[in-house]
């Protein structure tokens, strides 16, 4: 199967810090990645990893420091603003904050027709598309020529995803597409998404700092830290046998209302580095419980420890403590 | 940064709540209303001249007086308003035209045309205006087209200042980002999802800034770089006024007044409208 969405090496610098005294924050390092098609591909991580960046190159709102970026078997790593815009036909975003996403000015009408009117569609056909996605986020029709400020935060959501459904495109990136909102609204955004994947086949990014949610939504996961991918599964399999220390304690993170793993958690110590200075060798060495000297000098390269399970960790067989 | 749409009802329910504004509204329709109906409002033809009349002071024949060539004041006083709105308003479409522009361009750009644009606008700040149009009338002669022209080169820069920073605050909002993750082109962006965002600040705005330009067209008219004879204009009115201050102060009181209270209205407007447009900026 080829891969809808192909990362190989990509990496994504910001020049940070005043003119003159300025230092390379490396906000994505050398990701590589497939996507494929109808597939549903979780990014996780902690705050500050790098994967909203990652989301952003992806839809190449921004453009990659290094390696390339395919899309469909195309090269678009290095395309113009028109062909970007071209783009729009494949591949939506849906953002966190569903209160900044949507401009106040705009009744929601115009706001799901907006990269509709960019594709150049008649009127009529608009029309008749946007009643089309009303109907499968669930929002009546009867919404389509009120503002935003009338909605809820679970409401104004729908409105994100009924704009990113209504070109039909074959990827989604949902940047924390539900971690604003609350737990009872989570759950029915979640299952609409799920909904609309069995309905139209899309692909999904998810990016969450949320497993719970993830393991919910997600075929394979992709957990980041420090700008690196450094596990990638099949969601079953991340879940249930993580081969890297940070998975693990990630999952350990997980709250769960069982009296019995009291105490049994792995708590993983300190902050995550600096993405200014990170870490010579693993850029994890210094919280993980099973360093050793290798790990302070070499980076570990990410490479298959079981069939379509991916870690980065020189020590990923090493039964964890 | 981006204030909830308010819906019209509750515009108006709260636009006259405020005392500025109403009471700002009310001088500027007055003087708009006689500055378009002159012709008619006038009793007397602003240029008849009647040496009998000279320096008339008010009363039966001339309500507000004649001055030195017997011309009624008050017919003067409503032909100056029209040439005042008139610049003004000339004035305000062209530099908003310009500045929002440029502004917007600059704040989207962020590039080297920023950087060419807020020169050029720290370079025109520079100047007083009185020299600008000094250096335009030289170059053009005095004349109307003058003061427009020289006026819209003093007022353009602080609108695209204005402009460029509500627009640098803006894009960092997400529905920008998702209209170029949309395929929405630059231009689109600047129509569709800035331009309404900032709107209410600019009609502020461009309401203050009437006051001022219709003082800085009198400026120019005292300084006789302005607006020419045989068009009435306050502030050629007060020039001509000002010699006979002691003996006859009507001549330059009226037209000062009438400057000063079209002035007030339309800042007083303009600050009604800031509170209810904006009501977290109020006060």
């Amino acid at each position: 199967m080829t891969a809808l969405l192909q990362l190989s090496g990509v990496s994504k610098t910001f020049r940070v810090g005043a003119a003159g005294r300025q230092t390379d924050l490396r906000a994505v390092r050398d990701v590589s990645l497939d996507v494929h098609p109808g597939e549903t591909l979780a990014v996780v991580g902690e705050s500050g990893c790098g994967k909203t960046t990652l989301g952003r190159v992806m839809l190449r709102l921004t453009p990659p420091s290094a390696g390339t970026l395919r899309f469909d078997g195309v090269d678009i790593t290095n395309i113009d603003a028109k062909a970007r815009r071209e783009l729009a036909r494949d591949m939506q975003i849906v953002f966190q904050d569903p209160y900044s996403a949507l401009n106040p000015r705009m009744k929601v009408a115009d706001i799901i027709a907006e990269p509709l009117v960019n594709l150049g569609m008649s009127r009529a056909q608009v029309r008749e598309r946007v009643a089309r996605v009303m109907e499968t986020v669930r929002l009546p029709i009867a919404f389509a020529d009120r503002y935003p400020h009338a909605f809820s935060g679970g409401q104004r959501q729908r409105i994100g995803i009924a704009r990113a459904l209504a070109v039909e495109p074959r990827l989604i990136v949902c940047d924390e597409a539900v971690s604003a909102l609350d737990v009872s609204v989570q759950a029915q955004i979640l299952t609409l998404l799920k909904q609309i994947r069995a309905d139209t086949g899309v692909a999904l990014v998810f990016i969450s700092h949320n497993l719970g949610v993830v393991r919910f939504l997600a075929h394979r996961v992709a957990v980041m830290y420090l700008g690196s991918v450094v596990e990638v599964a099949d969601s079953e399999a991340l879940f249930t046998a993580p081969r890297h220390p940070y998975t693990a304690a990630l999952l350990d993170a997980i709250p769960e209302p069982d009296l019995s793993m009291r105490g049994k958690r792995r708590v993983i110590e300190g902050d995550i580095p600096s993405p200014l200075d990170p870490p010579p060798g693993c850029a994890f060495h210094r919280r993980c419980p099973l360093a050793g000297d290798i790990c302070r000098k070499e980076p570990p390269p990410l490479e298959a420890k079981a069939a379509g399970h991916e870690a980065a960790c020189h020590f990923a067989e090493t039964e964890l403590p | 940064m981006t204030t909830a749409a308010i819906s019209r009802s509750d515009f108006w329910l709260r636009f006259s709540h405020s005392k500025n504004a109403v009471i700002g509204a009310i001088i500027v329709t007055i003087v708009t209303l006689a500055a378009i109906f002159a012709p008619v409002l006038a009793p007397q033809d602003p240029g008849k001249v009647s040496i009998l009349f000279t320096w008339e002071p008010p009363g039966d024949r001339y309500t507000l007086g004649a001055d030195a060539l017997g011309r009624d004041v008050l017919s003067r006083l409503v032909w100056g308003a029209r040439v005042s709105l008139l610049v003004a308003f000339s004035v305000l479409s062209i530099t908003l035209v310009i500045g929002v522009t440029l502004g917007m361009i600059a704040a989207w750009s962020r590039g080297w045309p920023d950087s060419l644009i807020m020169r050029t606008v720290d370079v025109v700040f520079a100047f007083p205006e009185v020299i600008i149009a000094l250096l335009i009338a030289a170059v053009l002669g005095p004349g109307t087209l003058t003061v427009i022209v020289a006026l819209s080169m003093v007022w353009w820069p602080g609108i695209a200042r204005m402009t460029r920073s509500l627009v640098l605050s803006l894009r960092e909002e997400l529905f920008v980002e998702a209209a170029v993750a949309c395929g929405t082109p630059p231009w689109k962006i600047m129509w569709k999802h800035f331009l309404p965002n900032i709107i209410s600040p600019l009609i502020v705005r461009a309401s203050i800034g009437v006051g001022f330009i219709i003082m800085a067209e009198a400026t120019l008219s005292f300084l006789g770089i302005g607006v020419q004879e045989p068009m009435p204009t306050w502030g050629g009115m007060i020039r001509d006024g000002l010699p006979e201050l002691r003996s006859d102060p009507h001549l330059a009181l009226a037209a000062s007044a009438s400057l000063g209270i079209t002035m007030i209205g339309f800042n007083l407007l303009g600050d009604g409208l800031r509170d209810v447009l904006d009501p977290k900026g109020a006060r």
